[in-house]
């Protein structure tokens, strides 16, 4: 289903003309957003071919979802308008690794599982979390920092250069492959958390890191979450070896990383300093950390609340306090180190989630932050804005203005219904 | 126009003719004055030629008279300032401390200097949450003492830190030593208040490092003073680690040391800082201080390592290892603060003691892979003896950011043009080996010809895009960044011969 008036007919001669042979299909309900469903999925060999796509539906004004694995398509408002779904499966070749120099290109459809693969092997990893199947372009493309934001800094830290193509079908380069370069705009950086509404990238170049020497979690039972949040707080002050530390229940998980003299260090003193439980478990389970914090099937509406750290307490009380007041079920999982707490709704009906939104919206942006629905029901979405308030957003027009001036990257899909 | 000497390489500079005809824009009127005045206050302009002379140069060869130079205290002020230079079809240029090492301060085709040196204060450090909001006049070593006493500091450490301002790391995502581990400018900018060409007053980012939208700080950040003024920064403050460990590995060759590099990195110990030193470097060095590097070294690395106590001895004692097997004959290793700061003194006081050396030196700024280190230094040197410049290599080796220093005397007939000449040759040099034109400096107008060895029409036309998202125009610091723009000439070798006898050795630091 789509909204715009082009004929069908039309935009498919002109895709079929720049796709190799198969390369083009009609949808199957594989590829549907929020309920819309495009009328093609494409799946081009080459960047060249993906730039050609993007030519011909620009020509057309026909619109883009460009798709990675698609394991985070409930991100973002309803699409205006829906045509194609551009896929990069295809586009999923190494271009050049040096180890020596901690520096890797590769193609923006390759899976995040098999990248880590391949660094493995030499000692090396990208410190990006997210789902295994999950492509290098579209974590790149959502771009918020993860779990280890806390050591390694957000995934626009590791973007050393791309290669995007825009709109029109033109390809450009930004940035380079050394670790340090200021020639020019950082428009690697424009591009991370853009969510494919100023171009698709095709091509990245990634700084990586070194595997620690040693990694491990613990578990540490805490009387509430609260207090948990104090105690994580007060190991980060004292420049523990933490890679992440999150409250799960009242639970304070900590993910122990470095040398091994520092991770030892680390958990002697936060055995010390805790009277509680204890559970201890190995670096096989600090990786799959990240993943257990995602897996909230039952609930209807997930979102995301980014605070200054020392709020990060008083914004998980106070949206206890509001799912109370509303009868919602609420699951939560924080951050207090980065500021980051993610919270799961259910057992309430569209206008309980759209208050319950508006009013915890208004704490997160009260303490300084931002909260940001990550997934919620389509009837839910045509209610709010799932981003919230932007400043500069007469700006942020202007730039997709200026690279997308027909809309046809994820129209409407971005803030402000950019 | 000068010419590099490489096929089709010109050494594009940008400066108005000083002793003829007036710049392209029009000239500053009586009332303009007074508006600027009536806008900051009649003490924060200055117009007359004496009183703006002091203004026409930053850290490079370029200069150019402003006409005028005004200094606002607050956004408002500078929105006012940046709205009457405009109308009046006037440039405006951005200033912060004028240490900048591309000519980005410098007022190409005149126009009025916004100085932004009265803005120098520290509205907030809120150590609970490890941020500082500041004023972009704020010199970046004041950010840190003030930050001492909550246990804090700010990570990029320029080496002009005495005297640089945060506005002007902002514009130039400036790095330093210790951006090794913890990051350049961008890494620690998480929001900022900026007054854009139209004179909008917009908020960038925030509190937080995540905000919903593009990533305008990010875009922002290295814009060179392009797309708006900063006016009020958040910054991100780090932790004083609990132990640091300063480590000096004496080689015979900068081979050696440049291997010793790649082995450090490879290896994947990522130290906090890892710079080198060569021979030219350290003859300097030993003549102007006692530092106990050894005079006959051919190169040494001067390697730092911070975080817990445990760790860091763990780690001080790996590195002394990897030196020892890449041929270093002794590694010094510095515990307590006094030692510390006795190693660093040497490399601190670098590039002023190469004034031992030569009457002028032209520093460059040039980024290869890590692997590529010894080749490209190999090359260089070659370079050198072929234009008849003793170079000397004083830099971020664990970045692979190169800082060749090319020594000369400028009162050598057609010394400076070869000087500019053997730039533009190991420009080349770093792009064709991988890398890039600039790593912290900016491209400015010193660079602005290289641009397109790295980038293509394409992707240039693709800033342009964000420049004209922003509203800045060709009034907008002009002839910065982009390879072309209207008027901005190319400079006659009597140009620059005359510039550089006015500007004397110390503008080239
Ligand atoms: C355990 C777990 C941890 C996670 N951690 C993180 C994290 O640390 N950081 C993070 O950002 N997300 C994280 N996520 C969220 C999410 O998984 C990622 O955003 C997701 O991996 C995106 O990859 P994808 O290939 O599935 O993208 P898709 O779902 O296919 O696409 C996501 C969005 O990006 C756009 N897009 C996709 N590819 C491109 C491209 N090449 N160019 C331009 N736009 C494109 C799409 O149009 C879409 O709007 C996490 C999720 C889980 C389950
Ligand atoms: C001895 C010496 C050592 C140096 N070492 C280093 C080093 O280690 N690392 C490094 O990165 N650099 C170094 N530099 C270069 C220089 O100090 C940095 O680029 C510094 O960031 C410039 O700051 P400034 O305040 O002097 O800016 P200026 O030179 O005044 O201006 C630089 C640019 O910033 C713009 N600008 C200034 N303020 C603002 C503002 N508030 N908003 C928008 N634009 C603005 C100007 O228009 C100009 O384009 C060194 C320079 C010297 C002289």
């Amino acid at each position: 289903m789509s909204t715009s008036a082009l004929s069908a007919t039309d935009l498919e001669d002109a895709l079929q003309a720049v796709l190799k042979q198969g390369s083009l299909v009609a949808e199957d309900g594989s590829h549907v957003v929020d309920g819309l469903e495009p009328r093609f999925i494409a799946t081009p060999y080459s960047a060249a071919e993906l730039a050609a796509v993007l030519a011909c539906a620009n020509e057309h004004g026909a619109a883009i979802i460009p798709w990675g694995a698609g394991s985070n398509m409930m991100l973002g408002n309803v699409p205006e308008r829906y045509d194609v779904a551009l896929s990069t499966a295809r586009l999923d070749r190494v271009i050049e690794y040096e180890p020596a120099d901690l520096v890797v290109t590769v193609e923006a459809g390759l899976t995040l599982a098999k990248l880590q693969a391949l660094l493995n092997k030499h000692g090396q990893f990208l410190p990006i979390e997210g789902p295994l199947d999950a492509t290098i372009g579209g974590l790149l493309a959502v771009g918020h920092g993860g779990p280890s934001q806390q050591a390694y800094g957000r995934p626009r830290d590791w973007l050393l250069g791309c290669r995007i193509a825009l709109a029109d079908g033109t390809i450009v380069h930004t940035g380079g492959r050394v670790v340090k370069n200021v020639a020019g705009y950082d428009l690697s950086r424009m591009m991370v958390g853009s969510l494919g509404t100023l171009g698709v990238i095709v091509e990245v170049t990634l700084k990586v890191a070194s595997l620690p020497a040693r990694e491990e979690l613990l578990l540490n039972t805490h009387a509430d979450k609260i207090e948990a949040c104090d105690a994580i707080r007060a190991g980060a002050l004292r420049g523990l070896a933490l890679r992440a530390a999150c409250v799960l229940e009242n639970k304070a998980a900590y993910w122990l990383s470095g040398p091994a003299s520092a991770v030892e260090r680390t958990r002697r003193e936060l055995y010390e300093a805790h009277d509680g439980e204890t559970e201890r478990m190995d670096a096989e389970a600090g990786v799959q950390f990240g993943g257990a914090l995602a897996v909230h099937d039952a609930s209807d509406l997930e979102f995301r609340a980014t605070v200054p750290p020392s709020k990060t307490a008083p914004t998980l009380q106070e949206f206890e306090a509001c799912s109370r007041v509303l009868s919602l079920g609420i699951e939560s999982a924080c951050y207090p180190t980065v500021g980051i707490v993610l919270a799961w709704l259910s057992h309430g009906d569209v206008n309980a989630y759209a208050s319950f939104i508006e009013q915890t919206r208004r704490a997160a942006v009260d303490a300084g932050g931002s909260l940001v629905v990550t997934r919620a029901p389509t009837d839910l979405k045509a209610r709010l804005d799932v981003w919230g308030e932007t400043s500069a957003l007469s700006l942020m027009r202007s730039l997709k203005q200026e690279f997308d001036p027909k809309s046809i990257l994820n129209p409407g899909r971005y803030v402000g219904s950019i | 126009m000068s010419s590099s000497g490489l096929p089709g390489v010109a050494v594009v500079q940008c400066h108005p003719d000083m002793s003829a005809a007036k710049p392209d824009t029009r000239s500053l009127d009586k009332g303009t004055i007074r508006l600027l005045e009536r806008a900051v206050g009649k003490n924060a302009v200055l117009w007359r030629p004496e009183e703006v002379l002091a203004f026409e140069y930053d850290g490079t060869i370029e200069r150019a008279m402003p006409q005028a130079v005004a200094f606002p205290d607050s956004a408002e002020q500078v929105a006012a300032v940046v709205g009457i230079a405009l109308d009046a079809g006037l440039p405006v240029v951005p200033r912060g401390a004028g240490t900048g090492l591309s000519g980005g301060a410098v007022a190409a085709l005149g126009g009025v200097v916004v100085a932004l040196t009265r803005m120098k204060r520290i509205l907030e450090i809120d150590a609970e949450d490890q941020l500082a909001v500041v004023e972009p006049g704020v010199v970046n070593l004041d950010l840190s003492k003030a930050a001492a006493p909550h246990g804090l500091y700010f990570a990029p450490d320029p080496s002009s830190q005495r005297a640089c301002t945060l506005g002007g790391n902002v514009a130039e995502n400036a790095g330093g030593p210790h951006c090794l581990a913890y990051g350049v400018t961008t890494n620690h900018v998480i929001g900022l208040e900026v007054v854009t060409p139209a004179g909008d007053i917009v908020e960038f980012g925030g509190r937080t490092s995540d905000t919903p939208g593009y990533d305008l700080r990010g875009l922002f950040v290295g814009s060179e003073g392009t797309l708006g003024i900063a006016t009020k920064i958040t910054l991100r403050l780090l932790r004083r680690p609990e132990a640091t460990r300063t480590l000096l590995a004496i080689f015979d060759s900068v081979d050696q040391a440049s291997a010793a590099v790649s082995a450090i990195i490879g290896g994947g110990i990522v130290p906090s800082a890892l710079e080198m030193i060569d021979h030219h470097v350290i003859s300097a060095v030993v003549q102007a201080m006692d530092v106990g590097y050894p005079a006959d070294a051919g190169a040494v690395l001067l390697i730092e390592v911070d975080g817990l106590l445990d760790a860091v001895a763990e780690q001080a004692l790996e590195m002394r290892d990897v030196c020892l097997a890449e041929g270093a004959r002794e590694v010094r290793q510095a515990d307590e603060a006094a030692e510390r700061e006795k190693l660093w003194a040497g490399r601190k006081g670098a590039i002023s003691a190469l004034g031992r050396l030569a009457p002028n030196y032209y520093v460059l700024d040039g980024v290869v892979p890590r692997t590529k280190l010894p080749a490209v230094l190999r090359d260089i040197y070659r370079l050198g003896e072929e234009y008849g410049f003793p170079i000397a290599n004083v830099f971020h080796a664990g970045d692979g950011n190169l800082h060749p220093n090319v020594l000369f005397d400028e009162r050598k007939p057609g010394e400076t043009q070869r000087v500019l000449e053997v730039g533009a040759a190991i420009m080349r040099l770093c792009v064709d080996a991988g890398g890039t034109i600039t790593g912290e400096h900016g491209v400015g107008l010193e660079k602005r010809g290289y641009m397109d060895w790295i980038f293509s029409e394409e992707d240039i036309a693709a800033m342009a895009k964000v420049k004209a998202a922003f509203g800045s125009t060709d009034l907008y610091n002009p002839c910065k960044m982009f390879p072309t723009g209207k008027g901005c000439g190319e400079v006659s070798q009597a140009k620059i011969e005359h510039v550089m006898k006015q500007a004397g050795p110390d503008a080239y630091i």
